[in-house]
């Protein structure tokens, strides 16, 4: 702070973040977003605000401003604060500022990790208003042996009543689901409690002591059941207990309570285990681009798109719902991000080397 | 039982280095010796029972044993110990606190116990699953020891100049140099961990970031280390007021890894996988 005018870099800091996104806002309500860069210009020309935006206090101020801010934006859970124009211009000066970091501080004390921190910073800021400007994200429903190449746009992570074209047509060729086994069980509950205090199983605990009650699972059969005298037996699922050294069943749909316990026969709802949609991509011809098969975690990726398996119907076995995405940034954004993870890692080296402090 | 034993270890682990740090006032350094190795033990034990706890459940639901919160739970006990073992087996004091913060961790499991085993959902199976859960742990435990070393470093600001600090462990240590050390390695561990969960986001749900409150809750954990750091190479801010930012970054990973699911906007959020 040796050669700048400005004497309390704190305050100044502040009130510059503080005018920096109300200019934002009011550029915003304006419909003249853009501005935003003009004070950003005027903040690298004049030498004193330039000097005062790569020392540690206005970067340790930006960064308790923003944390304010993203503890606000939790609480009030406006996802478009975050792709509002006042907060780009914010992240405009967190990336001037960086920028300013690297160019300035180049070939002084501060190091090579400091380097790679701080374009690391930058580089993920350019990736992300990239994929601001530029990303494409839409939602495809489809049916087995159904080719589309029609989506419903998305914005903010919800689809939005109107539709946009893939660049190619999707055609589902097989979908299907592994579903977890389904297992019978007996869940023991407290009177008072809507969760289960026990669950037993003839593969996991077979018994319990619930307070002073002693239980014990002694098997699952299907028995011959009369309802009514006069009735025709039917088959019954259930299970054979021993509570408290007698022995009992607890059939399906007919909760037994002992004391302070209710015991209900049940069956694991056998949930989805690997939902995977066989697809190709094809071109206006009707040639196949490229084909694959989708599940959660491994999109097909073609062309810039990214096409993921993201919804299913149990009630349709033969529908699967996938998501689009082009963002152009994201290599950038990766860029970045193994950048930022390189210069932790040095930095960390560093200084378990015996460096001492100071120097970023 | 085996929940008992573990509980049980830890516990004799905390009482052991108390009567280190007794024994040490006392100046009866064999004994000071002799408990702080029995205290190290009580600790392994502690630790051998955690291992073989999450192997068995590795074993019987064939997945990770980080899903649930009970699991989670174990799991940060266990990253807790391995962080005192590195980094803090020398002081007693630090002994008797990570005895009873992993005390508490497991009694607080012990309220959230799974009393069933849970499938491991799609969007869980993935490679990226185990490195983001661990290195945020290691983090998590490398910032409780920034945490408890800056609280002691308010109490004791000259850490050397107590009695006894020789038997202590403290003779050659600065509590607030200890507590920037395990910042630097936690903070490269859930700097490793946010990288890491973007990297896994852009292939599970099409965008490495959506504001989701864990995401949001992680950034803010994130940044407040940040501030700490920008702070101290300023090299004007006060060493006190370094301790303060290290205290309130460890409240926001509690809220992170505790909190934020009881947010009114969790309920739709994407991270949501353990909600009861």
């Amino acid at each position: 702070m040796k050669s700048t005018k400005i004497t309390r870099p704190y305050l100044f800091s502040l009130l510059l973040v503080v005018a920096m996104s109300l200019f934002g806002a009011v550029a915003a309500m304006l419909e003249l977003p853009w501005l935003f860069v003009v004070p950003l210009v005027g903040l690298v020309a004049w030498s004193d605000t330039r000097k005062l935006l790569v020392t540690f206090e206005f970067s340790a101020t930006f960064v308790v401003l923003m944390t304010i801010m993203v503890i606000l934006g939790t609480f009030f859970h406006k996802s478009e604060m975050w792709s509002s124009y006042w907060f780009m211009g914010l992240m405009g000066l967190l990336g001037l500022s960086s920028l300013l970091c690297v160019t300035l501080k180049f070939n002084k004390r501060r190091g090579i990790p400091y380097i790679i921190i701080h374009l690391s910073i930058v580089i993920v800021l350019v990736g992300s208003f990239m994929k601001f400007q530029l990303k494409e994200t839409g939602f495809v429903h489809i049916q087995e042996g159904m080719v589309t190449n029609q989506m419903l746009k998305m914005v903010n992570g919800r689809t939005v009543d109107e539709t946009a074209e893939l660049p190619f047509s999707i055609r589902l060729n097989k979908f299907n689901v592994d579903f977890y086994e389904s297992k019978p069980q007996v869940s023991i509950f407290e009177h008072d409690k809507d969760r289960p205090v026990a669950v037993l199983k003839m593969d996991g605990q077979t018994e319990a002591k619930v307070g002073t009650v002693n239980v014990k699972l002694l098997g699952f059969r299907e028995h011959p059941y009369a309802p009514m005298p006069d009735h025709a037996p039917m088959l019954v699922k259930m299970a054979e207990m021993e509570v408290d050294g007698k022995r009992g069943f607890v059939m399906e749909g007919r909760p037994v309570r002992h004391k302070e316990l209710a015991f209900m026969y049940r069956e694991t709802s056998g949930m989805a285990k690997v939902y995977r949609s066989d697809i190709s991509l094809m071109d206006d011809q009707g040639n196949e681009l490229v084909r694959k098969t989708i599940v959660v975690n491994d999109p097909l990726i073609y062309d810039g798109w990214w096409l993921y398996q993201s919804n299913w119907d149990p009630n349709n076995l033969s529908y699967s719902g996938i998501q689009a995405v082009r963002d152009p940034g994201m290599f950038v954004v990766f860029a970045g991000l193994i950048l930022l993870a390189l210069g932790t890692l040095l930095k960390v080296r560093f200084k378990k080397s015996g460096e001492e402090e100071g120097a970023a | 039982m085996m929940y008992k034993l573990m509980f049980l270890s830890y516990m004799a682990s905390a009482l052991l280095y108390g009567g280190g740090i007794v024994s040490a006032l006392k100046r009866k350094e064999t004994a000071v010796s002799a408990l702080r190795w029995f205290g190290l033990a009580a600790l392994l034990v502690g630790l051998a029972v955690g291992i073989y706890v999450m192997t068995t459940s590795w074993i019987d639901t064939g997945h990770p044993p980080f899903q649930t919160l009970y699991q989670s739970l174990i799991f940060f006990s266990a990253t807790t110990a391995l962080v005192f073992l590195y980094a803090g087996r020398r002081i007693l004091v630090m002994g008797v606190i990570t005895a009873a913060f992993i005390l508490a961790i497991l009694a607080y499991g012990f309220l959230k116990k799974d009393v069933d085993s849970v499938e491991l959902p799609p969007a869980l199976q993935s490679a990226w699953f185990i490195p983001h859960v661990v290195v945020y742990f290691l983090g998590y435990s490398a910032l409780f020891v920034s945490f408890v070393t800056s609280i002691l470093y308010l109490i004791f600001p000259k850490a050397k100049e107590l009695p006894s600090a020789d038997l202590l462990g403290l003779d050659t240590l600065d509590f607030n140099v200890y507590s920037y050390k395990a910042i630097l390695f936690g903070y490269a561990m859930i700097s490793a961990g946010l990288i890491l969960g973007a990297l896994w986001a852009k292939f599970a749900w099409g965008d490495w970031w959506s504001w989701d409150p864990k995401e949001n809750w992680a950034l803010v954990t994130w940044l407040v280390y940040t501030a700490y750091l920008h702070f101290r190479f300023t090299k004007r801010f006060s060493k006190k007021g370094l301790a303060w930012i290290s205290i309130i970054g460890f409240l926001a990973v509690m809220f992170t890894y505790l909190g934020v699911n009881y947010l009114p906007a969790a309920q739709e959020a994407l991270h949501s996988y353990t909600m009861e």
